[in-house]
C-alpha cells in the first residue's frame, strides 16, 4: 500500500466505536495500554490487524481503530497467524479472554508458541466468563463458586505462563490492567519481538468475579521488570518466579531472542505481502510442474 | 484382432509393494503413448490385508479403470478371489505359485501359477518380486524380454548398476518362466495418436490449479483422501513462493484459510468428511464476515471414521446444508481428473467475486485416481478477484461502509494494509460499517444482502455456463444424473446404451450452489430420470426433490465401499426401463 506522508499517530488515529464493557471492566485497560503502546511506536492503525475472540474481551477489536476480525470463539490464533504470513508487513495481534486462550482454543495456543509466528497474543484474563455471564474458566481457582460451579470449582486452574514456558515460547510476559503505564511498556516489546509473544493481562470482571479484583492485585504482584536482579533471559529462573508469587507476577517474565520466527524456516518464502503475488504460474514455473509430471509428447 | 482396451491388475497383501508395480505398470503404459485408467483399492492399514491397483490401457481416452480384468497377477489366493467375477473366458491369472493358487468353483480364465518369490530371489532378493511379476506380465502381452530395460536404467540408476542389472534378471526370469509356456502373447490395443498427455490424479490436479489461480497459501490437517494435495503443494508450494502449513486440526486449518483470505491471499484447505464436519462453524465466520475461503471435501466412506480409504458420496447433505445460520455459498464439484483442475479455479474466483465459502465437493475416486489426460483438458481461467477496494481512503476509523448494501449483495472488499479506511469485520451482525448490532433493521438489511450473493451468483455466467456436463441426445426419454466421481462410470453406461440403440442423457451436475434450478428442471422435466450416487439415503436425489419440487426419481445407490461399475450402472438402468 503507498507510504503516506509522516504524520505522527496519536491516541485519537486509534479510537473507534465506543466500549460496551461494564463500567470498571478491566477491558478498558487493556484496550488503552495497547492503544498507548501502538503510538508510542509510531505504527499506523491501518498497518495493524487485531483478530478477536468470543467474549466481553473479544470486542476489543470494534473499539481499536485499526483493522480488525471479530472471529470465532477460541480461534484467533488461527487467523492471526496466517494473516501474518499472507501479508507480512502487517502488525498482527490477537486478543481475547481466559476462556478463549486457554480453554477451548488452548491447542492453538500450543502450536502457535511451537510454530513462533511474528504474533503478538494478549489474553484479558479475568478468570471467568464474563459474557457468558459467570462460569468457571480454566484460569478460575480451586474450590471458586461461579454460576457453573455452585459446590465450588472442582477443577485446578491452569498456569497459563508456566504451560508457555514448558512450551518452549519465546516471549512470555504479564501485566494488569491497573498498571496501563507498565502495560503499554510491555505490550510495546511484546510487539517488537520478532516470533509468537503471549501477554497473560489480569484484567478483572467487576461484574462476575469480584474477589479477584483490582485491590487484591494491587496488593499482590510482584513487578521483575523492577527487579534488577531478575533475568528475562533465563526460563528456569522465569519458572522460579512462578512458582514463588504463585503467578502473581508482572513484567516480561521471559524472552528468548534466538528462537527463530516461522517465515525464516520457511524455504523460499517470499517476505512480502503475497497479495502482491495473485498471479497464475509463471511460464517457467508452470514449464517445471509440467516436467516433474510423468509427460508424453515433450 | 486388435483390441480397443487392456485391463491388468495386481493384488497382493499390503506392504508388499503391489502399489509401486501398479505405478510402474501404469506409467510405461502412459509412457508408451496410451491412454491409461486406474484404481487402487487399498485398505487402512500399512501391511497386511488386501490391496490390488487396477490398470486399464486403451486407444480412447477412457471414463473408468474398467470392468473386468483381462490379466490378473495375484501374490495370494485372496487377491484372485476378491476379484474373481471380475474374470472373463479370456483372462490370465499369473498366481504366486507358491501359495498353492486355485481359481474359485466355475471361474472363467486361466490359471498360469508362477514361482515370483524364489525366481526374484534368485534374481538377487525378494524385493524384486514384482519386477518378476512384470516380466510375466510382459510374456503375455508379447513384449520383448528386454522390453523394460530402459525404464530400470531410469527408474533405479540412482541405486546403482547392481540394482538394475538385478531388476532386469528379474524382469528375465518372469518372462522366460511365462514365455516357455507357449501361451499366444494377448494384442495390445491399437496405440493412439502421440500427444501432450500428462499423468496425475485429481489431488494433484487441484494442487496445479491452485497455483494457477493464484494461491500460495495452503492449510490442512493429514487424511485420506486429500493428503496428496497437502504433500504435492509442500513439494512445489515453496518453489513459487509460497507455503504450506500443517495444521493443528482442521478447525485451525480452516481458520488459518480464512485469516490468510482476510489478508488479501488466496488460500485454501481440503479434508475429508471428519475434517469437514471439524470446519463447520467456520464456514460460518467465512460467510458472516464476507471473507473468501475455498474449502475442498474429498469425500470417503462415512460416517465417523467410516470407510476411510473407500469411495463414497454421503457428506453431499452436509456440503450443501452443514454448519450454523442461514448463508451464501457455492458449491463446485469436478467431473473427472482433469475437471479438479478448473474446479479449484472457479472456486477461487467465486470465493472472492461473491466473498464467502465455497466447498469444492470431490471424492476419494477422483482425488486419487491417476489417469493420463490431454494437456489441452487441463483448461485455465483468468484469475478474477471480485471487487477489491485497495485505493487510500481518508475515513475515520471504522466508518468506512464494508457492508454497504448494493444491487448484487457484493460489497467491495477493502484489505488490511490500506490507509484509511479502517473497519473491523465481525461474526456477529452488523451495520453497513461493520458495528455490532442486535437492531432489527440492519440484521434484515444484512442478511438479506448476504443472501442476495446467491442470487447474482445464480445469474453470473462464469458458474451457470459450467453447471451441467450433458451428454446423449436432449429427447432421450432416460436421463443418468450424478456428480463428481461417478462421471466415467454413467458416461460409459450412456455409451454402450447408445451403441446398443437405447438412447439416454447423462446429466453431470458440476455447480451445485447456486442450484442450476432451471437448466435441471428443463432437463428432467417429464423424463424418467435415474439418479446415481454412492451413498445409502439417495442424497442427490433428495436434493432434486426439494429443489425441483417433483418426484418419481429412480436410484442407484451404492454404498459397499467399493467403486460404482459400469455394468451396475446399466443393470440399474435396465431395471427402470423395465418398469
Ligand atoms: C463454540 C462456542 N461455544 C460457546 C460459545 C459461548 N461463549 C461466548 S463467550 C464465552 C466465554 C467467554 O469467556 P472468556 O473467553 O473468558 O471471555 P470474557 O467474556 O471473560 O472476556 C462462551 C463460552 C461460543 N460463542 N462459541
Ligand atoms: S461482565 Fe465482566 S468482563 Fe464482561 S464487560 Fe462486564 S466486567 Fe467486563
Amino acid at each position: 500500500m503507498s507510504v503516506t506522508e509522516a504524520r505522527k499517530v496519536t491516541l485519537n488515529d486509534y479510537r473507534a466505536e465506543t466500549p460496551t464493557w461494564c463500567p470498571g471492566c478491566g477491558d478498558f485497560g487493556v484496550l488503552r495500554g495497547l492503544q498507548r503502546a501502538l503510538v508510542d511506536l509510531q505504527i499506523e492503525p491501518h498497518r495493524v490487524l487485531v483478530v478477536s475472540g468470543i467474549g466481553c474481551s473479544g470486542k476489543l477489536s470494534s473499539y481499536i481503530g485499526t483493522y480488525g476480525f471479530h472471529g470465532l470463539h477460541g480461534r484467533t490464533l488461527p487467523v492471526a497467524q496466517a494473516a501474518k504470513l499472507a501479508n507480512p508487513e502487517l502488525t498482527v495481534i490477537a486478543v481475547g479472554g481466559d476462556g478463549d486462550g486457554y480453554g477451548i482454543g488452548v491447542g492453538h495456543l500450543v502450536h502457535a508458541i511451537r510454530r513462533n509466528v511474528d504474533v503478538t497474543y494478549v489474553v484479558m484474563n479475568n478468570d471467568v466468563y464474563g459474557l457468558t455471564v459467570g462460569q468457571t474458566a480454566p484460569t478460575t481457582p480451586l474450590g471458586r463458586v461461579t454460576r457453573s460451579s455452585p459446590f465450588g470449582s472442582s477443577d485446578y486452574p491452569l498456569s497459563p505462563l508456566g504451560m508457555a514456558l514448558g512450551l518452549g515460547a519465546s516471549f512470555v510476559a504479564q501485566g494488569f490492567s491497573g498498571h496501563i503505564d507498565h502495560l503499554a511498556v510491555i505490550l510495546r516489546a511484546a510487539i517488537q519481538h520478532r516470533g509468537f509473544s503471549l501477554v497473560n493481562v489480569f484484567s478483572p470482571c467487576v461484574t462476575f468475579n469480584e474477589e479477584y479484583g483490582y485491590d487484591y492485585l494491587r496488593q499482590r504482584l510482584v513487578d521483575v521488570d523492577a527487579d534488577a536482579s531478575y533475568s528475562r533471559l533465563d526460563r528456569m529462573a522465569a519458572l522460579r518466579k512462578l512458582a514463588e508469587t504463585g503467578g502473581l507476577v508482572e513484567g516480561i517474565l521471559f524472552e528468548d531472542p534466538e528462537r527463530v520466527a516461522y517465515d525464516e524456516l520457511l524455504p523460499q518464502y517470499k517476505r512480502e505481502p503475497l497479495t502482491r503475488q495473485v498471479a497464475p504460474l509463471k511460464e517457467e514455473e508452470r514449464q517445471a510442474i509440467l516436467e516433474a509430471f510423468s509427460l508424453t509428447g515433450r | 484382432m486388435k483390441r480397443r482396451d487392456l485391463v491388468w491388475q495386481v493384488g497382493g497383501a499390503q506392504g508388499e509393494g503391489i502399489e509401486s508395480a501398479g505405478a510402474l505398470f501404469l506409467q510405461i503404459m502412459h509412457e508408451q503413448g496410451y491412454y491409461v485408467a486406474s484404481h487402487r483399492h487399498f485398505m487402512s492399514l500399512i501391511k497386511g490385508g488386501h490391496t490390488h491397483y487396477q490398470v486399464r490401457v486403451g486407444s480412447r481416452p477412457l471414463l473408468t479403470p474398467g470392468d473386468r480384468v483381462d490379466i490378473l497377477v495375484a501374490f495370494d489366493q485372496l487377491s484372485i478371489e476378491h476379484d474373481a467375477d471380475k474374470l472373463h473366458e479370456g483372462s490370465l491369472v499369473l498366481a504366486n505359485a507358491a501359495k498353492k493358487p486355485h481359481l474359485p468353483e466355475g471361474s472363467p480364465g486361466r490359471l498360469l501359477p508362477v514361482d515370483f518369490l524364489a525366481l526374484a530371489k534368485q534374481a538377487g532378493g525378494a524385493i524384486m518380486a514384482n519386477t518378476v511379476a512384470l516380466g510375466a506380465t510382459g510374456a503375455l502381452l508379447g513384449w520383448g524380454e528386454e522390453a523394460l530395460d530402459e525404464y530400470f536404467t531410469s527408474r533405479f540408476g540412482r541405486k546403482g548398476d547392481e540394482v538394475v542389472e538385478q531388476n532386469r534378471n528379474a524382469y528375465r526370469l518372469g518372462w522366460e518362466a511365462v514365455h516357455k509356456l507357449g501361451i499366444p502373447p494377448l494384442a495390445m490395443p491399437e496405440k493412439p495418436a502421440p500427444g501432450r498427455r500428462v499423468l496425475l490424479q485429481g489431488d494433484e490436479a487441484m494442487g496445479w490449479g491452485s497455483l494457477e489461480a493464484g494461491s500460495r497459501l495452503f492449510f490442512a490437517y493429514p487424511i485420506t483422501p486429500a493428503s496428496e494435495i497437502l504433500q504435492w503443494l509442500a513439494k512445489w508450494l515453496p518453489k513459487v513462493g509460497g507455503a504450506v502449513v500443517q495444521a493443528e486440526d482442521e478447525i485451525a486449518a480452516v481458520n488459518y484459510a480464512i485469516g490468510a483470505n482476510l489478508a488479501g491471499q488466496r488460500a485454501w484447505t481440503a479434508t475429508s468428511g471428519p475434517g469437514f464436519s471439524l470446519m463447520q462453524e467456520g464456514i460460518a465466520i467465512a460467510a458472516m464476515t464476507e471473507t473468501p475461503v475455498v474449502i475442498v471435501d474429498a469425500q470417503r466412506g462415512g460416517p465417523a471414521t467410516g470407510l476411510p480409504t473407500r469411495p463414497e458420496q454421503s457428506d453431499l447433505n452436509e456440503i450443501l446444508y452443514g454448519s450454523h445460520g442461514d448463508q451464501p455459498r457455492i458449491v463446485i464439484s469436478p467431473a473427472t481428473t482433469a475437471d479438479a483442475f478448473w474446479a479449484i479455479q472457479a472456486a477461487f474466483n467465486a470465493a472472492e467475486k461473491y466473498q464467502c465459502p465455497v466447498i469444492v465437493a470431490a471424492d476419494l475416486n477422483l482425488a486419487l485416481d491417476v489417469r493420463n489426460v490431454d494437456l489441452e483438458e487441463l483448461r485455465r481461467i483468468p484469475v478474477e478477484r471480485g471487487q477489491l477496494d485497495l485505493e487510500p481512503g481518508a475515513f475515520a476509523p471504522h466508518t468506512y461502509p464494508r457492508f454497504q448494501l448494493t444491487d448484487t449483495g457484493v460489497s467491495p472488499r477493502v484489505l488490511p494494509g490500506v490507509p484509511g479506511k479502517t473497519t473491523a469485520a465481525v461474526g456477529d451482525e452488523h451495520t453497513v460499517e461493520g458495528h455490532i448490532t442486535e437492531d432489527a433493521e440492519p440484521r434484515v438489511a444484512q442478511m438479506t444482502k448476504r443472501l442476495k450473493k446467491m442470487e447474482t451468483a445464480a445469474a453470473d455466467p462464469e458458474l451457470t455456463r459450467e453447471a451441467l456436463w450433458t451428454s446423449g441426445p436432449e429427447d432421450a426419454d432416460l436421463v443418468l444424473v450424478g456428480f463428481a466421481g461417478t462421471y466415467g462410470p454413467i458416461e460409459e453406461a450412456r455409451q454402450l446404451l447408445e451403441a446398443e440403440g437405447v438412447p439416454a442423457r447423462h446429466v453431470h451436475l458440476r455447480v451445485l450452489r447456486p442450484f442450476p434450478t432451471r437448466a435441471l428442471a428443463a432437463e428432467l422435466e417429464g423424463k424418467k430420470v435415474l439418479v446415481v450416487e454412492q451413498n445409502a439415503t439417495g442424497q442427490l436425489a433428495g436434493e432434486l426433490r426439494r429443489q425441483l419440487g417433483s418426484d418419481g426419481f429412480h436410484s442407484c445407490l451404492k454404498f459397499d465401499g467399493n467403486p460404482f461399475t459400469t455394468a451396475e450402472v446399466l443393470a440399474s438402468v435396465r431395471e427402470v426401463l423395465a418398469r
